[in-house]
């Protein structure tokens, strides 16, 4: 029998001593240095602090997509440092949601705004999005559109329709509102609330202290290392 | 399949340029491939169609001949043939019978002459008096010498009455009679009773009653299969296998009666067509090292395509492998979205190299399947094309995005020594093309081919030193960084642009020297093997066509209609030397003076007028006075290098005016300007009896210099190729770098550089890519073209040797279409910054 993927009883991560260090021209750099804390499968985590804390790098390796060079970072209960490259994708693909921080990388430019939900939808194995999720976005009407012809704000919130379309245990969400006026990031922030009201957990990295004030658990990152842990 | 990779054809057009550009990367790519192999085949069809055309159109099937056979053995070599011929498919079969050469009895009057029947010969004849086909048709050298009127009987009334009278066969001969030319025309130089015209029976059954009886056992029978003449290889190969089964039912059904020995069967064609083969494979390998790095030098401007689509795709890119897609899905998606454009571009190259056959192949005429197997290659670089866009995609996304490694693996190619490689392989072709030159021996009939091996060499030179030139750009590009060149401002631009964008500029450096090179190799070595052919022939024959004359008819002198193009010339053939007695006032207009100037060697030949037989001696012929046989003693007054008919060897050449005795001299030709067809109407025209007419065109066996020249012919259009390739390079590397240079010239000027300093820096900076390429390019062509072609001389025996010609002109156009080039770009690249408008770039 294949072991379940996911179990919302265990923590989504749990992360101990977790470093990452990269290598440069200058030499090496150490972008997380030793955090521990867990994310629950419910609700918001936020990754506070300021530019060049680490948020980013810990988002991207919670969405598997960097890798940890020390410590250990769990995943349900596994170990993901011992994932194959095959394994890592399967758990992107079925749990797993990222929406950057530029509206225009979380979309395909030249598919319109119901096909980029649709993709979305079919990338994780499901025959085609909800179709009330424009609705649910209040971009409503808007399918038939190409994405260019949408708002940064609009394509924000249509990155995390397609982020939802997918079904994720978890959406992690890289500055979300850090590219829109003040108007679009408030739809954005409600887009967020209402992610966690449907059960799906959330963990953005932010410096935004409306999005920080969210947040179920604040992680308060400064120079790689965990400053505080707000709940 | 997931909607982005469905949707992925149709995503292609949201980048025009990236779709041209792999649409012309695809149309080069399938256009050397497909070219390569048709190029081959056609070489093949024309080794054929000269082969061919150097002999006689009823030698080229089977041929069936007999001598000293009687007149019934002959009606069964004839009956037998005619079957045999039919069984293999030759609709027509010409059989011919004739008595022997004797003094036949015409009542009275016993001329020379031989009697004979051939299928069709009262067809291809012109009738001069008379016409009726129920009768003898003699010939009207035969009726004057011997005052044979219409009606007369010969053999005391037994033979047919005379019914016409026909106008000699003269050479040359229609294409009817060219098989039996040396048994139907009578040679007025040749002992008497040896030749003789023929005296033509109606039908083999009257030839059969009337000369059975009289000819004994000394009749000659011939039989032809005309056919079309093959055009390719299969066609000829075919012909050939047909001949063979006619050669040995003929000789198994005579064997079977003991008469195998009356005839001998033969399929001359055979060889040719071996020879065909072998030239058609030579050609082939000995362009396929070129083509082979053409085409990878297209499929790396495929993998530069999609390194470019990658960039352009990153996002999609990235947020599809964040959905879980893997580096394998991600190339794939990449296929999808190229597949389109590279299809077409594949498509369109075949179509290319199909339709350009005429500009760049020595023939038209393909084996049947060729353009399928050209197809399938086409298709073959396609799918390789394919699988580098998908194999460059899955590596750049797996290094990029799952392995998180910016290190570059490409890195570690530059550091393996190629231009070592590509050294050493030169050196083991050239000691090829030295230990086993590509030589025709001399009176060998059929020529070697020439090898691949060592038609590579100045190839692979020309690329050691594109690789050479790329590692010192390289070299000198980093080293570059430290260079402060800020007192020239423009070259200080320049230099840092070429470092910043060192990877381009190397493979425009790589690729442009590789075009220019292989552009003046195969220009020089081509032309070289041209130009040994044409004045090897020239000075073997001695003039444009030659015939032998009668003696009295050349010291009496030509008629005015012949002389206006022809001069007499007299030949003594010693052990040692050749003495031609020439005529120095008409001689310069009509032997074959190649590049020589005509002036100087009348004024040369002026200077044999005065007492005694002066003479000029040729090549290292003693500075000494002679006594030559039949001319007497010679002073030699001046030396000369080479002379027509003696070519660069021993040899004396005098005034016809100064023999004391011209009754002496052994032989008499007429030299003419004109072809042979024309010398010989004219010599006809005037009367004159000839013999052993040669033709410039015909002289020498020059397959062997063909299969070189069409080797280096496509060698030229590869160089070509590669040209348009280094110049779309020069193009894409300005377009893709035109944001960065628009903002940053931009920014520039308005900081105070002058616009005049802006083009001065584009100039430098494309003017010293297309510079290097052509210099380098250039130097190592005209060198490998000198150094390979006197190597690649398929007869060195006869002087001269061939040499690269004057390359200038070509180096010179070369140099002109590189700057107009480098203008064209410049002009792109300024304007780019002058129209550019800076706050949208700096706001991106």
């Amino acid at each position: 029998m294949a072991e379940p993927i996911f179990d919302d009883q265990v923590p989504l991560y749990e992360l101990r001593d977790t470093h990452v260090r990269y290598r440069t021209p200058a030499g090496q750099v150490t972008a997380v240095g030793g955090v521990t804390f867990d994310v629950a499968a419910r609700g918001m985590t936020v990754l506070a602090g300021p530019s060049g804390s680490g948020k980013s790098t810990l988002l991207r390796v919670l969405g598997l997509i960097d890798r940890h060079t020390a410590g250990s970072v769990a995943w349900q209960g596994r170990d993901i440092g011992r994932l194959s490259h095959r394994a890592r994708r399967a758990v992107r693909r079925e749990r797993i949601a990222v929406v950057f921080q530029a509206p225009p990388d979380n979309l395909i430019g030249h598919l319109g705004v119901a096909a980029n939900l649709t993709a979305a939808a079919q990338s994780a194995g499901l025959p085609d999005a909800d179709p009330e999720i424009l609705d649910w976005l209040g971009i409503p009407g808007t399918g038939g559109w190409r994405v260019s012809a949408l708002s940064g704000g609009q394509q924000q919130r249509l990155a995390f329709g397609c982020a939802l379309a997918r079904s994720p245990a978890v959406v992690l969400a890289d500055e979300p509102t850090s590219q829109l006026d003040a108007a679009s990031a408030a739809l954005v922030l409600d887009v967020l609330r209402r992610l966690t009201e449907r059960g799906v957990a959330v963990v953005a990295a932010s410096h935004d202290p409306e999005l920080v004030a969210l947040g179920d658990r604040v992680v308060h990152l400064r120079e790689g290392r965990i400053d505080e842990v707000a709940a | 399949m997931q909607l982005p990779w469905r949707a992925a054809p149709r995503a292609a057009v949201s980048s025009p340029l990236t779709v041209l550009v792999a649409f012309v990367a695809a149309l080069l790519l399938s256009f050397v491939g497909a070219a390569a192999v048709l190029h081959a085949d056609s070489a093949g069809s024309a080794a054929v169609a000269y082969q061919a055309g150097r002999l006689c159109g009823q030698t080229v099937p089977p041929v069936v001949d007999g001598n000293r056979v009687s007149v019934a053995d002959a009606g069964d070599v004839l009956r037998i043939s005619a079957e045999q011929g039919r069984a293999a498919g030759f609709g027509t079969v010409i059989g011919a019978v004739y008595s022997p050469v004797r003094q036949w009895d015409f009542n009275g009057p016993h001329p020379w002459s031989q009697f004979g029947y051939r299928d069709g010969a009262l067809d291809n004849l012109r009738v001069v008096e008379g016409g009726s086909r129920d009768g003898l048709w003699v010939p009207r050298s035969v009726a004057d010498d011997a005052g044979i009127k219409i009606g007369d009987r010969g053999l005391n009334g037994t033979l047919p009455p005379v019914t016409a009278i026909y106008a000699d066969v003269s050479d040359p001969v229609p294409a009817y009679w060219c098989s039996e030319q040396q048994r139907i025309m009578p040679n007025p130089l040749a002992t008497e009773g040896a030749t003789a015209a023929v005296v033509w029976f109606p039908t083999l059954d009257s030839f059969t009653a009337s000369m059975g009886p009289v000819s004994g056992n000394a009749a000659a029978v011939s039989v032809r299969f005309p056919a079309p003449t093959p055009t390719t290889t299969d066609e000829a190969a075919a012909l050939v296998a047909r001949g063979k089964t006619v050669v040995d039912g003929v000789t198994s059904q005579l064997r079977a009666r003991d008469k195998a020995r009356l005839v001998i069967a033969s399929n001359y064609f055979a060889k040719p067509v071996e020879v065909a083969h072998s030239a058609e494979s030579t050609v082939l390998g000995a362009v396929l090292p070129l083509t082979v790095i053409s085409l990878l030098v297209g499929l790396a401007g495929v993998g530069a395509v999609t390194v470019q689509w990658v960039q352009r795709r990153h996002a999609e890119l990235r947020l599809l492998w964040a959905r879980g897609a893997g580096p394998v899905a991600l190339g794939w998606r990449a296929v999808l979205e190229l597949a389109a454009p590279l299809l077409l571009g594949a498509a369109a190259g075949l179509l290319a190299a199909r339709l350009t056959l005429p500009w760049y192949a020595p023939s038209t005429a393909l084996t049947d399947g060729t353009v399928g197997v050209a197809a399938l290659v086409a298709a073959s670089v396609l799918v390789a094309a394919l699988l580098v866009v998908g194999a460059v995609t899955a590596a750049r996304t797996h290094r990029e995005f799952q392995a998180g490694s910016t290190r570059r693996t490409s890195r570690v190619w530059r550091f393996v020594p190629w231009e070592l490689i590509t050294a050493g392989l030169a050196y083991l072709a050239w000691a090829r093309l030295d230990s086993m030159p590509t030589k025709l021996q001399f009176g060998q009939p059929l020529p070697q081919n020439a090898d691949a091996v060592g038609l590579a060499f100045p190839l692979l030179v020309v690329l050691t030193v594109a690789l050479v030139t790329v590692r010192l750009a390289r070299w000198a590009l980093t080293a570059a960084h430290r260079a402060d060149l800020w007192r020239a401002p423009a070259v200080h631009l320049a230099l840092r642009r070429l470092s910043a964008a060192a990877g381009s500029a190397v493979g425009i450096l790589l690729v442009g020297t590789l075009a220019v090179g292989t552009l003046t190799v195969g220009v020089g070595v081509a032309a070289a093997q041209s130009e040994a052919l044409d004045t090897k022939s020239g000075l073997f024959v001695g003039a444009e066509s030659t015939a032998q004359i009668p003696g009295r008819v050349a010291i009496a002198g030509l008629p005015p209609a012949l002389a206006q193009h022809a001069t007499v010339v007299g030949v003594v053939k010693t052990g040692q030397s050749i003495v031609l007695a020439v005529d120095p006032a008409t001689f310069t207009r009509s032997a074959w003076l190649g590049d020589r100037d005509p002036d100087d060697v009348a004024a040369r030949l002026s200077t044999l007028a005065g007492p005694g037989v002066r003479a000029l001696r040729v090549g290292s012929t003693p500075d000494a006075p002679a006594e030559l046989p039949r001319v007497g003693a010679v002073r030699p007054v001046g030396q000369v290098a080479s002379f027509p008919l003696i070519g660069t060897g021993r040899g004396y050449v005098v005034s016809r005016a100064s023999l004391p005795d011209p009754e002496q001299i052994d032989v008499w030709q007429v030299w003419s300007s004109r072809s042979s067809a024309e010398l010989v109407a004219d010599l006809d025209a005037a009367g004159i009896h000839h013999l052993h007419s040669r033709s410039k065109a015909l002289a020498l066996d020059g397959l062997p210099f063909l299969t070189v020249t069409w080797t280096f012919d496509f060698v030229t259009a590869l160089g070509m190729v590669l040209a348009i390739v280094a110049a779309a390079a020069l193009v894409l590397a300005v377009e893709v770098r035109r944001r960065q240079n628009a903002l940053a010239g931009a920014l520039a000027t308005r900081m105070g550089l002058r616009q005049r300093t802006l083009v001065a820096s584009h100039l430098t900076e494309l003017g010293a890519l297309a510079g290097i390429s052509v210099a380098a390019g250039s130097a190592a062509g005209a060198v490998c073209a000198a150094v390979s072609a006197p190597m690649l001389d398929p007869s060195p025996w006869l002087r001269p040797v061939a040499a690269a010609p004057n390359l200038v002109p070509l180096v010179s156009t070369t140099t002109l279409v590189a700057a107009v080039v480098v203008a064209l770009v410049c002009w792109s690249a300024v304007r780019s910054v002058t129209t550019a408008r800076v706050g949208e770039l700096i706001r991106g």
